[in-house]
């Protein structure tokens, strides 16, 4: 979820910022030029996957796919959230420019942190284990994500905390499909095109 | 699919260069996101509003671009005003609504769409590549720089790559519908696209290198400064101004009358 511009305090704001500001120099530094245009269609990849709705029950979620990009990038997750979602404020005005590194570390630092934690199950040989990684990746880094709005809300204000409650809530159902789908894609992509997850150049 | 609908214009603000109305438009912002005076915020506002006729955009296009962002200060609505403690203004059922929560909601109303306002006007009057031009301009990283425009670039391709997959896919009867099958199947639809997109990428790279490609994307466009920097500056600056100074003025003009 974006949030909107005006609504974090000064402090949210700029912890925020200086999360972003420090990953995107980590993964901006980890990227050697060669893989700059790798990592510019995996970036509008995950622009158009918010694009993408799916069902659930009565409604619809759009895909969020901070998890894959993670175990996909790593700390490149960074330089590539932030893009995709400074291209989403100027086309659709989603979020907005000052609250841009907020919103980009609560996507980003869940997709970094999951990197870390899930992705050796990821390219584990056996089947099982990549799809039970996949699946965490997915479902782990969706609900941090939720738990991190919810926490800007939080430290904004006390009188907030009925609204980040909700936001929480509300991340998961999210959290199941998006751990599916994620789980799915890396399984397919090991399977297709295993140096996508391995890094292995040829 | 993506709309720059109003990156093209003859207004004072089509004619500035991006570098100066990027550094006007985050301080302007900064202003209203940073104001805690309803005075402030609700001055800051109202000539945010008529930014939008100065640079010539159709305010009809513009209102659609602001449900978004209403969206979620909607929802913001549901909950501030009872949740703030304060004095009681009325209650529904039993949950009170306070002054102070209500002051809070609007402020953030007003800021949120004080903000798209001033984005519409300032940034999206110029086309993305020329904004990543200006960034490279502004000392931001080369690869930064590069990744917003490749970035931008595939958004497109990519975008008509899932339709077509998609098309395919309801060729065959595929409805989408809560249940295993879709995930499945979207699930591999867009694992088939990252992998061609991995590919693209690399291709991309060579045909880059053959062309020799240093890593650096040059504009041609030698911008200078000129006088429409000088006014949007100005109109900014004056705004900020009077903002800060609202209650000087006041006085002021009330000496002046008396």
């Amino acid at each position: 979820m974006h949030i909107s511009e005006g609504v974090l305090s000064p402090p949210v704001l700029i912890t925020g910022a200086a999360i972003t500001l420090v990953g995107t120099w980590i993964g901006l530094k980890n990227t050697k030029a060669q893989q700059v245009p790798l990592m510019a269609v995996l970036t509008s990849t995950f622009f158009v996957a918010s694009l993408i709705h799916v069902p659930l029950g009565p409604s619809s979620v759009h895909l969020v796919l901070n998890g894959l990009v993670g175990i996909l990038l790593g700390f490149g997750a960074f330089p590539s959230i932030l893009i995709a979602l400074l291209l989403q404020a100027l086309f659709f005005q989603f979020g907005g420019i000052i609250v841009l590194g907020a919103n980009t570390a609560n996507m980003a630092l869940p997709a970094v942190i999951v990197y870390l934690l899930f992705k050796k199950l990821c390219i584990s040989e056996k089947r099982r284990n990549r799809i039970i990684g996949g699946f965490l990746s997915g479902s782990i880094s969706i609900i941090l994500s939720g738990t991190m709005v919810a926490l800007c809300l939080f430290f904004t204000g006390s009188n907030f905390n009925h609204a980040a409650k909700t936001v929480l809530i509300a991340h998961v159902p999210i959290m199941i499909i998006e751990g599916i789908i994620t789980a799915l894609v890396v399984d397919f992509i090991f399977r297709v095109k295993p140096e996508m997850l391995l890094g292995t150049e040829h | 699919m993506l709309e720059e609908s109003f990156s093209s214009g003859k207004s004072i603000f089509h004619k500035a260069d991006a570098r100066v109305k990027i550094i006007v438009a985050c301080l302007y912002i900064l202003t209203l996101v940073l104001s805690y005076d309803l005075d402030r915020v609700l001055i800051l506002f109202i000539f945010s509003c008529f930014l939008i006729p100065i640079a010539r955009i159709s305010f009809l296009k513009v209102l659609k671009r602001l449900i978004v962002v209403n969206s979620f200060v909607l929802f913001l609505w549901f909950f501030l005003p009872f949740s703030t403690p304060g004095t009681p203004v009325f209650h529904i059922y039993k949950f009170v609504a306070t002054l102070q929560g209500i002051e809070q909601a609007f402020l953030i109303t007003l800021k949120a769409n004080g903000a798209i306002l001033i984005i519409v006007s300032f940034i999206n009057t110029t086309s993305i590549p020329l904004l990543g031009y200006a960034l490279d301009k502004l000392k931001f990283p080369p690869k930064f720089v590069l990744l917003f425009l490749l970035t931008y670039r595939y958004i497109g391709v990519i975008f008509e790559e899932f339709n077509r997959l998609m098309n395919a896919a309801k060729i065959r009867n595929f409805i989408l519908k809560t249940n295993f099958h879709t995930y499945k199947t979207i699930s591999y639809m867009f694992a088939m696209i990252l992998i061609r997109s991995y590919e693209r990428g690399k291709r991309v790279y060579n045909a880059m290198l053959l062309r020799g490609f240093n890593g650096r994307f040059y504009s041609l466009q030698h911008t200078r400064l000129s006088k429409y920097d000088v006014y949007i500056s100005f109109i900014t600056f004056f705004i900020i101004a009077i903002s800060m100074f609202n209650q000087y003025i006041l006085f002021f003009v009330m000496k002046l009358i008396q």
